[in-house]
């Protein structure tokens, strides 16, 4: 397909482009044509109540975890001595002293140790969708519009890697190489970028079908620019709900990889390892060094969830009912 | 059929080889010593304890009389950190425990989350569909690390009605946590997959021509919709699998359950690595015989695919 | 070669009076059938014609209580004088086993592609357990055989996709009859099939109809379709019957002026000019309902009284229709 030159006549020529033209408005939603595509998914998110009030809620969180720290007299590194040792009482969550969430079982504030843990998950988990963003999209629309032996070997690469316990892998890997957040990225983006490619293909692959794409091919446009001013474009949007959906998904990854120690490293710490720290201690009447952690964690998977349902939605209206 | 099936495994086999040789290449080249300890052992010692490996082999050497004991005997060789332990002998004693509250959770996990899924939808829009889809909802963000200090919190530390780990033979009170703990999250994929698939179905026109027969429809559903909504779940079946058996590890660690896991762990941390190697190959092969049985069983669903 | 349709007698098999079907979307309720009645009479053939939307598979739907979940139909449905319009779901089932049978717009969609032909006609017979499963597959096989499905004995154990959809639809007919309904419901049965099959399956309802008696509802936009077998013809438009009678009165003099538009987009081999004619605008959509003539929009002839009120439905069995303009005159 890609083989046609615009040699192939001038008429034909003539011809497709015209189609080409009057195809336009569908394949360029990004300036001016396209506006009321994305107008009317902005309209409709802001008309979606739970999409809404999830967002507020991740953005209150990211405040928390960004500002949180500086209404505290505590680093997330101090330790108060005067609580250590007795902890279940003097630690409790106090207005009065200062440990609005009480302190972990060293005598660290909590308060300050969430916002710090929450930065951290939130982190991991925008890092590592935009792993899967960056690596997914690029694979999967290159195997897609290429197509045929190229795509075959690419997709059954992807299953193999999927067959794989990857976090078996992954564990051997931070084991081997020791324990870092570099690792940890490499390992996230190892295999968060596999669903992404899979479903980008598909999108691709349905994409390439469509007229508009057909007459650029036949007006001889080169591949990569079909590529990036037809087919991303167009990806757009499931790509950004698929994001949504993938960061409480490397939430969850990060959180239980230090859940077994192997994460993220003292003095930094993640709501992955906070609830961790909280779940060996509950038994000794220090309820709240799990329940803090949680009450993010949850919160923060509640709200990317319900996000990203609102904004498949209100990308994609007719599959509301 | 047949030969679909042959197709299938003739992709199969070359991944289980591939499985092998790239951990065996990274075990190989891995930096840090099985045998560096607390302090340098004497060489000629580290001579003797390599030549007794084998580590004193060439590269390639090493790896064939690898694979060629797992491929004729299943054979994974020593085990580096329990002395006079093959690490065939460490699966075996890990192996069965794992296997036993894995095939529950995964038995739970499709037959609630189906159940769930299926009353959802033909019950759409009233509130056993809301409850259903709330109940989901709440159990995707509960993965099995969050779960499990969860049910401890209630059923051991408040309640006392569990005990809050161990194995005991896999006796009852000891399996209902690991259980619910490592099958919630999944049984909740299951359910939301079920529910939409059976929406859609339920649309479909065949449905009403089914309706349009007469049919109950309560018949209508079960003749007709389950088989084509079970195809999504089918394809979640493989990365269910792959959860499971990660999931075990927390499942070991926490409720200090014996099983694989737990060795592996273990293993990592003492670099052992042929019992590092031997999970990750028999949880590799597992994994990829168990994605083999799921596409024959999608193929041998859906009438319009042919090989 | 038109059987002659029983219209002298009062025997009514299906009586549609004042039927409403209303959705419920989240834009509000919208009206798809609006004051629709029709009647349709022992071993006729009906025909339901209209453009897309006019309501006229909803009106259809209605009768088999298979509106979808978001839709009520209020008025009356009477069969054989029993009003059936809001009867419990498991007496409606049991007239759609053995009174009423319907067949669809898109036979590749309608049967189910993960079961055998076999399954999905024998499932119908031994619901009620009184005949074998040996017996009803014999009698599937005899069905299809009537619907000259050759080899019908080996290939009723294929699947739906080993089959053509013109072979689908006569499958759709055969599966249809099995339990010998009063009334065939076809909505649109020839619109998704090449233009060579549709007269196939039109001379298989005509069939249909010889041997078993059958009455016919046949919903259709394609007035040609309709020229060659229907007794009589009940045209919709917007949710309403405009014009309704014997299929000459029909098309020979029809009264209406959408009729008469309807009639004239139809292209004849021979009339003289080669010209396409259409109407001029668009029918109305189901969320905008007018409360006068629903035609009043693109009538040529209109007056006020058209955007005023509804015109009533004025004339015998034979001839009536819904239109100021000769209610008037």
């Amino acid at each position: 397909m890609s083989g046609l030159t615009p040699e192939s006549g001038t008429e034909q020529r003539h011809i497709s482009t015209m189609i080409a033209a009057h195809l336009q408005p569908e394949s360029l939603p990004e300036p001016e044509p396209g506006r009321s595509l994305w107008q009317d998914a902005r309209r409709r998110i802001r008309q979606n109540p739970v999409a809404m009030a999830s967002f507020s809620i991740l953005v209150l969180v990211g405040i928390f975890a960004l500002f949180g720290p500086i209404f505290s007299n505590w680093s997330s590194e101090d330790i108060n001595w005067n609580v250590l040792g007795n902890v279940e009482t003097a630690g409790r969550p106090a207005l009065d002293s200062g440990h609005y969430f009480g302190t972990d079982q060293l005598g660290r504030d909590l308060f300050v140790r969430t916002a710090h843990g929450v930065r951290v998950s939130m982190m991991v988990g925008i890092i590592g969708a935009l792993i899967a963003i960056v690596v997914g999209t690029l694979y999967g629309t290159i195997a897609g519009y290429v197509g045929g032996r190229t795509d075959n070997i690419m997709m059954r690469t992807v299953d193999v890697i999927m067959s794989i316990p990857y976090m078996f892998l992954l564990i051997i890997l931070l084991v081997m190489f020791g324990q870092s957040i570099l690792l940890l990225f490499v390992g996230i983006g190892l295999v968060s970028w596999l669903d992404m490619a899979r479903i980008v293909r598909g999108q691709t692959l349905s994409i390439k079908n469509r007229e508009f794409v057909e007459s650029a091919v036949v007006i001889g446009v080169p591949p990569a620019f079909i590529i990036l001013r037809h087919i991303l474009p167009n990806l757009v949007g499931v790509v950004i709900v698929y994001a949504t959906l993938l960061i409480p998904n490397m939430i969850i990854f990060e959180s239980f990889i230090s859940f077994l120690g192997l994460g993220i490293q003292e003095p930094n710490t993640s709501l992955g390892v906070l609830i961790s720290e909280g779940a060996s201690q509950m038994q000794y009447g220090v309820l709240w060094q799990l329940g803090f952690p949680l009450f993010f964690f949850i919160l923060i998977q509640f709200g990317f969830f319900f996000l990203g349902d609102g904004i498949r939605d209100a990308l994609d209206p007719k599959d509301r009912h | 059929m047949l030969h679909f099936i042959l197709k299938r495994t003739a992709i199969a086999i070359p991944t289980i080889l591939a499985l092998i040789i790239l951990s065996f290449t990274l075990m190989h080249y891995a930096p840090g010593s099985p045998f560096a300890g607390e302090r340098p052992l004497p060489p000629e010692i580290l001579a003797n304890l390599e030549a007794k490996y084998g580590l004193d082999r060439p590269f390639p050497e090493q790896m064939a009389r690898y694979v060629w004991n797992i491929i004729t005997e299943f054979d994974f060789g020593p085990s580096y950190s329990y002395k006079d332990r093959t690490v065939n002998e460490i699966i075996a004693q890990g192996f069965p425990v794992t296997l036993a509250y894995g095939s529950l959770a995964f038995l739970v996990s499709i037959m609630v989350g189906i159940a769930l899924g299926i009353t959802a939808a033909i019950h759409r829009s009233t509130w056993l569909d809301s409850l259903a889809v709330g109940m989901t909802v709440g159990a995707q963000v509960l993965p099995n690390f969050i779960m499990a200090p969860i049910l401890v919190l209630v059923f051991t530390l408040w309640l006392g009605w569990l005990p809050g780990g161990g194995w005991q033979g896999g006796q009852w009170p000891y399996l209902v946590m690991p259980v619910i703990a490592l099958s919630t999250s999944f049984m909740a994929s299951i359910a939301r997959i079920t529910r939409s698939s059976m929406i859609e179905t339920l649309n479909s026109d065949f449905i009403l021509t089914a309706r349009s027969k007469g049919l109950p429809f309560h018949e209508v559903v079960i003749r007709h919709a389950v088989k084509p909504s079970m195809l999504p779940v089918i394809s979640y079946l493989g990365p269910t699998f792959v959860g499971l058996i990660t999931g075990s590890v927390v499942i070991d660690i926490y409720f200090s359950t014996g099983g694989i896991g737990q060795h592996f762990v273990n293993a990592a941390i003492n670099r052992d690595y042929p019992l590092i190697m031997g999970v990750t190959i028999l949880t590799g092969i597992l994994t990829v015989m168990f994605n083999l049985i799921v596409d024959i069983l999608y193929v041998w669903i859906d009438p319009r695919i042919r090989y | 070669m038109r059987s002659t349709p029983r219209i002298g007698t009062e025997e009514v098999l299906l009586s549609i009076r004042d039927l409403r079907v209303t959705f419920g979307t989240p834009e509000g309720q919208v009206m798809a059938v609006d004051g629709t009645s029709l009647d349709i009479h022992p071993g006729e053939v009906l025909a339901v014609v209209g453009e897309s939307g006019s309501g006229k598979s909803q009106t259809a739907l209605a009768v088999m209580g298979l509106l979808a979940r978001n839709g009520t139909s209020e008025g009356s449905i009477l069969w054989e004088g029993r009003e059936i319009l809001g009867l419990p779901e498991y007496q409606l089932a049991r007239l759609r086993s053995e009174e009423i049978a319907m067949i669809f717009q898109n036979p590749m969609t309608c049967l189910n592609p993960y079961l055998r032909i076999s399954t999905q006609m024998i499932e119908g017979m031994t619901m009620n357990r009184k005949v074998t499963r040996a017996q009803a597959r014999s009698a599937c096989i005899d069905m299809l055989e009537t619907v000259q499905i050759a080899d019908a004995a080996n290939r009723i154990d294929m699947y739906p996709h080993e089959f053509s959809g013109g072979m689908l639809q006569r499958i759709m007919i055969a599966m249809s009859l099995l339990r010998r309904p009063r009334l065939l419901i076809a909505d649109e049965p020839t619109t998704a099939l090449d233009v060579t099959v549709q007269m196939q399956i039109v001379q298989m309802l005509q069939h249909i109809r010889q041997k078993y008696g059958t009455a016919i509802m046949l919903i259709t936009h394609d007035l040609g379709l309709v020229a060659s077998i229907s007794d009589r013809i009940s045209v919709m438009y917007s949710g309403q019957i405009m014009e309704s009678g014997l299929a000459e009165n029909v098309f020979s003099s029809p009264r209406h002026p959408y009729t008469q538009a309807l009639l004239d987009a139809v292209p004849r081999i021979d009339r003289n000019d080669r010209k396409l004619r259409g109407i001029t605008g668009e029918p109305p959509g189901p969320a905008s309902r007018t409360s006068g003539c629903p035609f009043h929009l693109r009538c040529a002839f209109r007056m006020t009284s058209c955007v005023e009120h509804r015109p009533d439905m004025l004339g015998s069995r034979e001839h009536a229709h819904a239109c100021h303009l000769s209610n008037e005159t």
